[in-house]
């Protein structure tokens, strides 16, 4: 038997084999077919938008809370450095509150008051060589070792007495004041606010 | 291309070719109703992406390609038939969904391991070169080349005269 009377031995038994579905059916079926598809790709879509929404939720709630992300505004920068101290920019005076919640977010209790003009943070007086200046020295850091350098004010939020925030205050023109302050935002106790300046004031 | 077109051409690709996709997944899995099913199935995903498979260099293969991975997907789904091997699947199939077919004949190639089968009905029933049946299983045309000379060799052995599958 050789290859063509082979393939005529296979072939032949099949030739009353016919396809009964009419093409209609095919049709209807693959209409149907189709409509799944987008459906399916819709609500893919649909669960890959809610995911993300989701996931960007829960980064924000978790890596918030843990103080590990960098929020990054126009007006003000807040990023908790390698070495665990919290660098403080502030571009414009704006968004204070919003500003108080990103320190918070990175470890840092803060009550921020901007400005227009004037009115600074009432004066804090701190005793020279009293303990209190020592802790507002730790907490509020010249540009510490390892940091990038370049904020405004570099806080480290492990020195923050318990019983303390952070206060910053802000006019334009005006520099800035910190301090630390009670729950009820009095001085630790009243110092003079710090003259260093913001941006190009 | 507009949805007449594509009606119109699909129609025309069904009517040429529904019947040797049919016998070609029939040659391989050996049951006429359930291989109508997967080949209607297998058209109308066609007709849903018929702006790609239109364009296909063999939507007949494409057919018979998505017909035999559906029945594996059946097959998957049906703890039952998983655990059948192709000789148990013909001894337990009911003979009449042979249809018209001589039952040697399904059972001298039912004989055959499944890709076998599948080169044979490529190359049979949709006149496949080499290539084009490589291309269609996604193996290698050395790899078909093989597989058609056993199967062929097994084939003309069972259909020889005086061979056992004659002598029954």
């Amino acid at each position: 038997m050789n290859d063509n009377d082979l393939i005529t031995a296979v072939r032949e038994p099949f030739a009353d084999v016919f396809m009964a579905t009419p093409v209609e059916a095919v049709v209807t079926r693959g209409r149907a077919v189709r409509r799944r598809r987008r459906r399916l790709q819709g609500v893919a879509g649909a669960v890959a938008a809610v995911t993300a929404g989701v996931v960007s939720i829960l980064l924000a709630v978790v890596l918030g809370g843990r103080a590990a992300a960098p929020v990054t505004l126009t007006a003000w920068t807040v990023v908790t450095e390698p070495n665990g101290t919290v660098a403080v920019s502030i571009h414009d005076l704006r968004d204070p509150l919003g500003l108080e919640h990103a320190l918070r977010a990175h470890g840092v209790a803060a009550i921020v008051r901007f400005h227009r003009s004037g009115s600074l943070m009432p004066g804090c007086v701190i005793p020279g060589g009293s303990r209190l200046a020592l802790t507002y020295r730790r907490v509020f850091l010249q540009r510490p070792a390892g940091s990038s350098g370049g904020a405004l004010l570099y806080i480290d939020p492990a020195a923050v007495p318990r019983t303390a925030e952070v206060g910053i205050d802000a006019a334009r023109g005006s520099g800035f004041g910190i301090a630390l302050l009670t729950k009820h935002a009095q001085c630790l106790p009243p110092s003079r606010p710090s003259t260093i300046g913001i941006g190009s004031s | 291309m507009g949805t007449k077109r594509i009606d119109v051409d699909f129609a025309e690709f069904y009517a040429s070719a529904r019947d040797d996709c049919l016998r070609a997944v029939m040659a391989s899995t050996g049951d006429r109703e359930a291989s109508e099913d997967f080949v209607a199935e297998a058209f109308a995903r066609a007709w849903a992406s018929w702006r790609k498979v239109g364009r296909h260099p063999a939507p007949s293969a494409w057919v018979v390609r998505t017909a035999l991975n559906l029945r594996v997907s059946s097959w998957r789904r049906s703890k039952h038939a998983a655990a059948l091997d192709d000789q148990d699947a013909l001894r337990a199939a009911d003979r009449t969904n042979l249809g018209p077919v001589d039952p040697e004949i399904m059972a001298a190639l039912m004989a055959l391991p499944e890709r076998q089968r599948q080169v044979i009905a490529l190359r049979i029933f949709l006149d496949m070169d080499t290539a084009g049946t490589a291309k269609a299983l996604g193996i290698a045309p050395g790899t078909v080349t093989a597989h058609l000379a056993r199967a062929v060799a097994v084939l003309r052995a069972q259909f020889s005269p005086h061979s056992p599958a004659e002598r029954q």
